[in-house]
């Protein structure tokens, strides 16, 4: 029975381990998002101190970015509700939660008072480690039997959630990018037009605009890395949810740590695009 | 704008700011007259303004399209949240087990001391 509940415990420690490995990495993965280099809020900002500029008003005007704030508010609750799910599925299916310290009973009952009993250290530690077996046995698959059931139930709006923030990002804020992008295209445009540059001032004035067209492009390319990001999220849990009676299996364990793999790679992207 | 949603929206946008991007190409492209090249710049900014609000609010009604998602992953969670706090209550429960053994081998040995030491450590048990 021992034998047979260790056997247990260990192959439901292996399923989880994938899971686990997944969650952690997809809660660091999707955490980019509170240092992503550019929200709604900015373009208001920037789009206010062009307007200044433009007026030639040394102080700032009024800028009223109600609805970029409340754009910006959308994206963190997405962000917050994804992240607070993954963060919870990485701690259930953390081996630790349940490996449970039974030195309290094993002191107990070879502690004074219970000597009648006639247990000595050595047999009271190997109740411990008995307990040890027993409780993981027990509790993961419990544990195994919750995952799966949360896994399910999470899979479709996890997938709607995520969906809408790669929109939001890759496709709104973007966008917003490319609006900024033809702003500047044309401000610069105005600058070369004046008579009054010369040679000089010209290739300056286009060094300048290269400069400030490379910086938008690299925001853009950092959102759509993290977009891809939620995307590899998305389709890992995909992959989890529908391979749950299978997890235990070395082709599905291998796909599902390519997804870890995937998250992980893009992640260390994004780092390289901040530098 | 309340009727359309978030992909139509953020569509509009995109178009608005292809029109924008052809009317800075045709000024680019050609040589106009100051007033002209200033009304043209004007419309393109107009458009370019509003190609802004509408991906803003495509963005916004992104979170009311995904209220009922949200709500549905914030239940999950606090169940897995619920299921975590049961699991880390398990070894409560195996400090009491250990402390009301200590109790029950005492009484059979009729071990004063023994009690009243165990019922001490059976209610610090409950009590943490």
């Amino acid at each position: 029975m021992i034998i047979i509940a260790g056997v247990g415990a260990f192959s439901s420690c292996a399923n989880l381990k994938q899971v686990n490995d997944f969650a952690a990495t997809s809660v660091k993965g999707a955490a980019g998002f509170e240092s992503l280099p550019y929200n709604f809020m900015q373009v208001c900002l920037d789009n206010c101190t062009e307007k200044d500029i433009k007026d030639n008003h040394l102080n700032p005007g009024e800028c009223d970015c109600t609805g970029p704030s409340k754009a910006d508010s959308v994206d963190y609750l997405l962000y917050k509700t994804i992240s607070a799910y993954l963060d919870g599925l990485q701690c259930l299916s953390n081996n630790d939660l349940t490996t449970y310290q039974f030195n309290g009973l094993t002191d107990q009952l070879s502690g004074s008072g219970l000597e009648s009993l006639h247990i000595s250290a050595e047999q009271s530690g190997a109740y411990g480690k008995l307990g040890n077996i027993l409780s993981k046995a027990i509790t993961d698959g419990y544990r195994r039997n919750k995952i799966k059931i949360y896994i399910s139930e999470a899979n479709a709006p996890l997938k709607i959630l995520i969906r809408y923030l790669e929109f939001n990002l890759s496709d709104n804020l973007i966008g917003q990018l490319k609006i900024r992008e033809l702003r500047l295209k044309s401000d610069y445009f105005d600058l070369l037009k004046d008579q009054g540059s010369n040679a000089y001032d010209k290739r300056k004035i286009i060094e300048d605009y290269n400069f400030q067209k490379g910086e938008l492009d690299r925001k853009a390319a950092e959102l759509l890395c993290y977009a891809k990001l939620l995307r590899s999220i998305a389709d890992g849990h995909q992959k989890l949810a529908d391979h749950l009676k299978r997890l235990h299996q070395a082709d599905v364990k291998l796909m599902i740590t390519q997804y870890a793999s995937n998250i992980k790679d893009i992640h260390t992207q994004i780092n390289l695009l901040k530098k | 704008m309340g009727q359309l949603t978030a992909q139509q929206l953020n569509a509009l946008s995109v178009q608005f700011r292809e029109i924008a991007n052809t009317i800075l190409d045709y000024r680019i492209a050609h040589p106009l007259l100051p007033a002209d090249d200033a009304d043209l710049e004007m419309l393109q900014n107009s458009i370019l303004d509003s190609a802004t609000e509408l991906a803003t609010q495509s963005a916004i009604q992104a979170g009311s399209e995904a209220a009922e998602a949200i709500q549905t992953l914030i239940n999950v969670t606090g169940e897995i949240k619920t299921t975590i706090k049961g699991l880390e209550n398990v070894t409560k429960v195996i400090n009491i087990a250990a402390a009301v053994l200590k109790v029950a081998v005492c009484l059979t040995k009729v071990d004063f001391g023994g009690i009243k030491n165990g019922v001490k450590d059976l209610v610090d048990s409950l009590k943490n």
